[in-house]
């Protein structure tokens, strides 16, 4: 399996990262050599293994629904490019009518 | 006083029989930071003002003689992608040059409560992302053996400042080998403990299921001390294991009748020689001692690196969503709409390094690739750790080479940095199964050391903490130290 400029550029909006031509030029390579590498899995059969997703057993984790403090709003919004209200401010999200 | 030179227990006495303050401590240390991290480079941030006033509360501590602990009055170096409160935590990216953390992650706090002095927060590639320092936002580290090679990594900063006597101790983080590997290179120890162990509240994550926070010191009593401080159960970290930690020289077995498995893959390939002979006599010392050495196989382990990139990466990839110039960091300006505003943000705020492997990542997670790779590598994994199970039933512990290199030339490894197998593929395997690693020097070659490495099933840090005493005390670490030419 190998990966086209134009898969590329369909991933790198997929994780919302915008990337030059070049880069894509050079990613795509990039990319394909790793994916080369990591094809020597392909070769050993495992379909009789459940996946595992950590590698120590992990039981589910209850906890009492309690209140407790949050964190500051103040701190917390302080560390964001733009605020205003409390919120967080970002460009607009919607078109006009 | 020679503070840099002296291990805890010489820190401890001298600030218990009063014949130095805290204050003046942390002072000598901050001027030996002063002196050589213009160089070195190991630091990104130097707390000297928050030091001195920690250390004053020490000294405060220390006069009423009420909660002291081993670590009152110590300085400690923090890795830079372990939150700190109200002192910036960059990850070595400039998205967060200028991030505040609003609180400070689960074992900062519990160094404070300690009375430990935090002294800096230390570089590391961008956001733990590689294996050399070199790919920090902020400049690459130096080893301080050598300063044209560099000081591994991703906790190079960590392991530098350890090595040239910045700190007695410092805390990094390890996802494939990033405490194991610079600690290895730098001629210190690092412990990479069982999953779980130590609260991974307040580390910035870069794959969350193999990240795991350890500490590294120039002695092993040093080291147990500060991993039995950091170690706790986290209501606040879901994959905190709920089981207590051992308690400090809790050293359960007998060195005689030990069984140490010495897993062949390790030894092939590209192992350097020498590194080969290094470890086979650290291997010979335990014989001697009356262990038992297993020769064994761990066929899977030429599949882990491959499993660990796929899993690694497809985890970083969301990992790193988070960054999209909204709640925090970097947000490039101009751009009309919020979409725009995203991308353009993480084009100018992600190094090359990072984005390849988001590229990567979020390749693994679409149609096509999940099953094939995403799924089947979950699959392997598995496989690696059925493979590690059984070889717990022939061994209490495996010995191996910590890299099958020594540290390398500043850009030596950069030109190709797609594959780096030499450096992680003997410390990959602890992270996708879970199971403490330590790294400790076993000597040098050419005046570089070498890093034996020993793996014990998940929760027995015990074991390798007495074996690493036991080498220790027979003089298997070289007597000479960076520390002595600085």
């Amino acid at each position: 399996m190998s990966l086209t400029e134009q898969q590329v550029k369909a991933l790198s909006f997929q994780a919302r990262l915008q990337l030059t031509a070049e880069e894509i030029v050079s990613f795509t390579a990039q990319l394909n050599k790793i994916l080369q590498y990591v094809a020597i899995i392909q070769e050993v059969s495992v379909d009789d293994l459940e996946p595992t997703i950590y590698g120590v057993s992990l039981t589910n984790i209850w906890r009492e629904d309690r209140v407790r403090l949050s964190l500051e709003r103040e701190a917390v919004l302080a560390n964001a490019p733009e605020q205003e209200n409390f919120c967080f401010k970002v460009p607009k999200i919607l078109e006009e009518d | 006083m020679d503070v840099a030179r002296m291990n805890l227990f010489d820190l401890r006495r001298v600030l218990d029989a009063g014949e130095i303050s805290a204050v003046e401590l942390t002072s000598l240390f901050l001027d030996r930071i002063t002196q050589l991290n213009p160089e070195l480079n190991a630091f990104i941030t130097v707390t000297g003002e928050e030091a001195l006033h920690s250390a004053k509360e020490a000294d405060t501590r220390l006069a009423s003689g009420e909660g002291i602990t081993p670590l009152t009055g110590i300085p400690i170096a923090v890795k830079d992608n372990i939150c700190t409160k109200g002192v910036r935590t960059t990850c070595g990216s400039k998205l967060l040059e200028n991030y505040l953390p609003v609180y400070d992650a689960t074992v900062v706090t519990k160094l404070k409560k300690a009375g430990a002095v935090l002294i800096g927060k230390t570089n590391l590639d961008e956001f733990a992302m590689g294996s050399s320092t070199e790919d920090s936002g902020y400049g690459l580290t130096l080893n301080p053996w050598d300063r044209q090679r560099v000081a591994g990594g991703s906790s190079g900063g960590s392991a530098a400042a350890v090595a040239a006597g910045m700190a007695p101790l410092a805390l990094g983080s390890d996802t494939g080998g990033s405490i194991r590997q610079p600690s290895a290179f730098c001629g210190i120890l690092g412990l990479k403990p069982t999953y779980g162990r130590v609260s991974r509240l307040g580390l910035v994550p870069y794959a969350p299921s193999l990240d795991q926070i350890g500490s590294m010191a120039r002695r092993v009593r040093d080291l147990i001390i500060l991993d039995h401080y950091i170690s706790t159960y986290d209501p606040l970290d879901s994959t905190s294991l709920p089981e207590p930690p051992p308690e400090i020289g809790d050293f359960p077995r007998k060195l005689p009748g030990l069984r140490i498995g010495l897993p062949k893959e390790y030894f092939e390939e590209d192992l350097k020689p020498q590194i080969k002979e290094r470890v086979h006599t650290v291997a010979q010392v335990l014989e001697k001692e009356g262990c038992v050495l297993v020769e064994l196989s761990l066929p899977s382990l030429q599949y882990a690196v491959a499993t660990y990139y796929i899993l690694a990466w497809a985890e970083a990839s969301s990992s790193m969503a988070r960054y999209d110039g909204v709640r925090y960091g970097y947000r490039a300006t101009g751009e009309q709409d919020v979409l725009n505003m995203m991308m353009e943000t993480r084009k100018q705020g992600f190094g090359a390094e990072v984005k390849r492997r988001i590229l990567m990542g979020t390749c693994f997670l679409t149609e096509g690739y999940y099953e094939d790779y995403y799924r089947k590598a979950q699959r392997i994994r598995a496989l690696i750790k059925k493979d590690f199970e059984m070889a717990f039933t022939k061994c209490d512990l495996l010995l191996t080479p910590t890299t099958t290199v020594t540290a390398f030339k500043i850009g030596e490894n950069f030109t190709d940095s797609l594959i780096l197998t030499p450096t992680e593929r003997c410390t990959v395997a602890a992270n996708l199964t879970g199971i403490p690693g330590l790294s400790f020097p076993c000597g040098l070659i050419e005046g570089l050391p070498v890093g034996a490495q020993l793996m014990a099933p998940a929760g027995q840090e015990g074991i390798l903490f007495q074996v690493a005493s036991f080498c220790e005390s027979v003089g298997v670490m070289p007597e000479k130290e960076a520390i002595n030419g600085l």
